[in-house]
């Protein structure tokens, strides 16, 4: 019976939420979008600005807007990142650059510090996994000091965005976690 | 690609306070401006947002990025009701394809619009012309302009979209009528429209091979040696349509800069015919007085002498040198063609 109920739900019960993806540029975030795109989109019309794509998984429908720029717009995104919301960053593993690795630390760290971003579960993405001498998603972590993040919900999924590996072991990890968020105000 | 967007906004950013007449007087104002049209017009008009910004969530989340408050609410609003109106333009549309890899793809979308955007002007002249009994190829005139607004990009998909209906009608134009003034009338359209085919980076082979292929049905130079004109003068005479015909045509295929990509094998026929009414004219010049040629034929190997020149016919022949690689095979192949007749 449970299960009965559960399946219709699950038919009416697609929850929109707005997922932010960033990362630095060449990190592989417009292929994701691709990637993760359902069907082919039919007679789309080229808007012109930020790439911005639909995925319904598990119920949840997914927004992802790639986003980037300098800090001081971050506030124009607020429309988007209502409390909750998931953040997904995306890095470049195969770049062993420690000028760029420095760089995406920072970037997240900035990100951490949001304030509407305060209380979004965190998925990484080490992508580019396929490429030779690619950084092990442990590696990504520790390079990032993910395990010094305080009172955040995190995940660091390893992925080859170019055959899809991955993002979707990362996406169940960011829908459970945004449905224990839901029930959790609802309670 | 966000990052590109952010950069290119910076530029712009600085360009535009370094320019005259500005509202602004930082950069920082600017570049956040823009950051959050570019935003807005994705909110607005992408099929993916569910849940899009009202004039509020705007002009709100705008000023927080206003560092320097120079935007005010009136110049937010205003904005925002002009971003309202989507801009998306045929040009962004196929590069967007054309990125896919897919020409050819970009271009048959380019048409497509083109097609449909000349349909719906069309109705709305019919229908302004009804209202107010205006002429009606004036209100396409305008209309056209403000069409094309000046793309070059667009020109390609212009002709492409047109050459066949033109060719289409200057053919029954010239059937309808035998005057002279039609004529040289549709001779000049076709040289207009084999000129606009002819610029290389239009990619437009196919509609100059029609252009060259129109042209020579101006020409019935196979049926030239049955005419009556042979028998009563001995020579073959051709009327003024054919050999002003006859003349563009060789000017167009000594070009080499373009490629005319299957209308060879008109072009040789009709050369090889030329060189044969000329070699006939040499040989019964020859052979006859002047004082035995009719007063016809004297007038029409003048004619003939002062448009065409046997160096021109024989340049056609020659051309093969010259010719780009993908063009030799189609080039020799009509060749072979028309020795064999």
């Amino acid at each position: 019976m449970g299960n009965i109920i559960a399946r219709i739900m699950a038919k009416f019960g697609t929850e929109p939420t707005d997922l932010l993806m960033l990362g630095l540029d060449a990190a592989g975030k417009t292929t994701i979008l691709q990637r993760l795109r359902l069907g082919e989109t039919v007679n789309t019309v080229a808007t012109i600005g930020f790439n911005v794509e639909t995925v319904e998984y598990k119920n949840i429908s997914f927004t992802m807007w790639d986003v980037g720029g300098q800090d001081t717009i971050r506030p124009l995104w607020r429309h988007y990142y209502s409390h909750g919301s998931g953040l997904i960053f995306v890095v470049d593993s195969s770049d062993r650059d420690p000028d760029r690795i420095d760089d995406a630390r920072e970037e997240l760290a900035t990100l951490m510090h949001e304030d509407e971003l305060r209380e979004s579960p965190l998925l990484v993405l080490a992508n580019k996994q396929d490429l030779p001498n690619a950084m092990s998603a442990a590696e990504v972590a520790e390079h990032l000091g993910l395990s010094d993040l305080r009172g955040r919900q995190w995940y660091i999924q390893p992925t080859t965005a170019t055959r899809g590996t991955g993002l979707y072991n990362g996406l169940d990890w960011l829908a459970r976690q945004l449905k224990k968020g839901r029930a959790g105000v609802r309670a | 690609e966000s990052q590109q967007i952010d950069r290119i906004l910076l530029c712009f950013a600085h360009h535009y306070l370094s320019s005259e007449g500005h509202m602004f007087n930082h950069t920082h104002t600017v570049y956040a401006m823009s950051f959050a049209l570019c935003m807005l017009n994705v909110d607005q008009h992408s099929p993916h947002i569910k849940r899009r910004m009202t004039v509020d969530v705007f002009t709100r989340n705008t000023k927080l990025v206003d560092n320097h408050n120079e935007m005010t609410d009136e110049i937010l609003a205003l904005l925002f009701d002009n971003m309202k109106k989507p801009f998306t333009l045929p040009e962004i549309e196929s590069a967007k394809v054309d990125t896919a890899g897919n020409e050819e793809e970009a271009r048959s979308l380019l048409t497509e619009q083109l097609c449909r955007q000349t349909e719906a002007l069309r109705r709305e002249a019919r229908r302004r012309n009804r209202a107010c009994k205006l002429d009606p190829s004036l209100v396409l005139q305008t209309d056209f302009l403000s069409l094309a607004t000046g793309s070059v990009e667009i020109l390609g998909a212009i002709i492409q979209t047109l050459t066949f209906p033109i060719l289409a009608s200057l053919a029954l134009a010239l059937e309808a009528s035998s005057s002279e003034v039609i004529n040289n009338l549709v001779l000049e359209s076709l040289s207009m429209l084999s000129s606009l085919s002819g610029i290389s980076s239009l990619r437009l082979s196919v509609e100059r091979s029609a252009v060259v292929n129109a042209l020579s049905k101006f020409t019935k130079l196979d049926h030239v040696w049955t005419r009556a004109s042979v028998r009563t003068s001995r020579t073959p005479c051709l009327t003024l349509r054919e050999i002003k015909a006859i003349k563009m045509i060789i000017a167009i295929s000594s070009d080499t800069n373009v490629v005319i990509s299957d209308a060879y094998g008109a072009i040789l026929a009709i050369a090889s015919n030329v060189s044969r009414i000329l070699d006939e004219y040499e040989t019964y010049k020859v052979t006859h007085d002047d004082r035995d040629m009719s007063e016809l034929t004297k007038h029409n190997h003048a004619l003939v002498h002062e448009y065409i020149r046997q160096r021109d016919v024989a340049s056609i022949y020659t051309v093969c040198e010259r010719l780009p690689q993908d063009a030799i095979v189609p080039f020799i192949r009509a060749l072979t063609a028309v020795s064999e007749q």
